[in-house]
């Protein structure tokens, strides 16, 4: 019976781990639920520490940044296993990133990586580097940034990850730094290959990260119309998975091409829908059809 | 045409953060503490160095309740202000050749009204 559930909880840690892979973010919480009420019935702190962990992803990329942090510092605390270790401060140092508390996020996120280096996963210690880099990104270190995206991709090649996950989101990453870098052209062959490597793995949430980057990328190349293409597909498939913060910058990117365009009809209908997320902030159409933020904007801050 | 104009406004807009925040007798502490980032981050938005998000931005623009205009011009009165920005919208909505009469007007009437000041200036003395 309890090897049953054993086998039962695997199956469904995978299959989550696949759908978190695949950006179905809701449907692998669901898995990691199960799997944590199957561990608590099996009374296996180890197994109930990682659904644990694993459901903190799912809820992280959901937006549930205070359900994702709950029990992990109690985790932390207890274990001393290199796994669990890894998972909690991963999804910890995720948690604080997201809520603007970068140095403390830096701090887990290098707890992080000493965890997976012993454990010699290169996909594990890829994803820290990559997410290293990202809280670099969102201080606006972009040098430092770049530097570790770098060599998250080196050890990737190294470890023959070729161009499975997490490669394409760390091409993304590092294709939207040379964007901020103002080196647009080499940015958008940097994310044109992650576009091409995440519609290949399936990896809905970097496609639509890709999209995104383009439009803003051809924006400041002034190639309005390829950029509006590109925002409008971020825009549906954003809708459609209801990734909310990809949904807000696509209404600020289409608001601005299109009065770039001067289409002013179509960037108000964008800016609108902006307006009608802040209502306590009137002025907020009016100061986006005024200000170019453009240059100001980092779309990847969380926070 | 206007709109790059008023456009080419974003190079200041962390200069005009660090004005309103002294405006409102603000620290840098305080301030970062109400964004919720930094201070040592909040000092390098002011220097332009630092990128945030519409989010954050958003939430600067609540903090200081502010009015656009406030961005344009900060010794103007809140009524004039009103009326220089509602202008502005309008003036913005016009089409390029539009605006350059209306240019062109304005430049007119100013000219008319040195004149008639120098005329002024010449009959007094």
């Amino acid at each position: 019976m309890a090897s049953e559930l054993e086998t039962k909880y695997s199956e469904l840690t995978a299959e989550g781990s696949h759908q978190v892979q695949q950006g179905e973010y809701r449907v692998a919480a669901g898995h990691f639920e199960s799997a944590l009420q199957l561990a608590r019935e099996l009374g296996d702190q180890f197994l109930i520490d990682r659904a644990t962990c694993n459901l903190s992803t799912a809820r992280l990329n959901l937006g549930m940044i205070q359900e994702a942090e709950k029990g992990l510092r109690e985790i932390l605390l207890k274990n001393s296993d290199n796994h669990i270790i890894f998972l909690a401060s991963y999804n910890l140092a995720s948690a604080l990133r997201k809520q603007g508390r970068l140095q403390k996020a830096l701090l887990y996120a290098k707890r992080s990586l000493r965890a997976c280096e012993s454990l010699e996963k290169v996909a594990w210690t890829a994803t820290c580097h990559n997410l290293i880099a990202n809280i670099y990104m969102n201080m606006s270190y972009l040098d430092d940034a770049m530097a570790e995206y770098r060599f998250a991709l080196t050890i990737s090649q190294k470890g023959n990850l070729g161009t499975s996950y997490p490669v394409d989101f760390i091409k993304e990453n590092l294709g939207y730094c040379s964007l901020l870098k103002k080196r647009y052209h080499q940015g958008i062959a940097t994310i044109l290959e992650a576009l091409q490597i995440s519609l290949a793995n399936g990896n809905t949430r970097c496609l639509v990260e890709c999209y995104q980057d383009l439009c803003f990328a051809y924006m400041q190349l002034k190639e309005l119309k390829r950029a509006e293409e590109y925002g409008e597909k971020a825009l549906a498939i954003a809708t459609e998975r209801d990734y909310k913060d990809i949904q807000k910058n696509c209404y600020y990117l289409l608001g601005e091409v299109n009065l770039l365009m001067e289409n002013e009809e179509r960037s108000d209908f964008f800016f609108d829908k902006l307006q009608e997320l802040y209502p306590h902030l009137p002025v907020l159409k009016q100061f986006l059809r005024t200000f170019d933020v453009s240059n100001i904007l980092n779309l990847k801050n969380p926070f | 045409m206007m709109t790059s104009k008023f456009k080419r406004q974003s190079l200041l807009v962390g200069s005009r953060i660090r004005s309103l925040r002294k405006d409102r007798a603000l620290t840098q502490a305080d301030l970062a503490h109400r964004i919720g980032i930094q201070q040592s981050d909040l000092c390098r938005m002011e220097n332009g160095e630092y990128k945030v998000s519409l989010e954050t931005l958003f939430k600067i623009l609540s903090i200081f309740e502010m009015n656009i205009a406030d961005f344009f011009n900060e010794d103007t009165g809140g009524a004039a202000r009103e009326r220089e920005f509602e202008f502005l919208r309008e003036f913005q909505k016009l089409p390029p050749r539009v605006q350059d009469e209306v240019q062109s007007f304005i430049q007119f009437k100013l000219q008319s009204e040195d004149r008639v000041r120098d005329e002024k200036v010449k009959k007094d003395n």
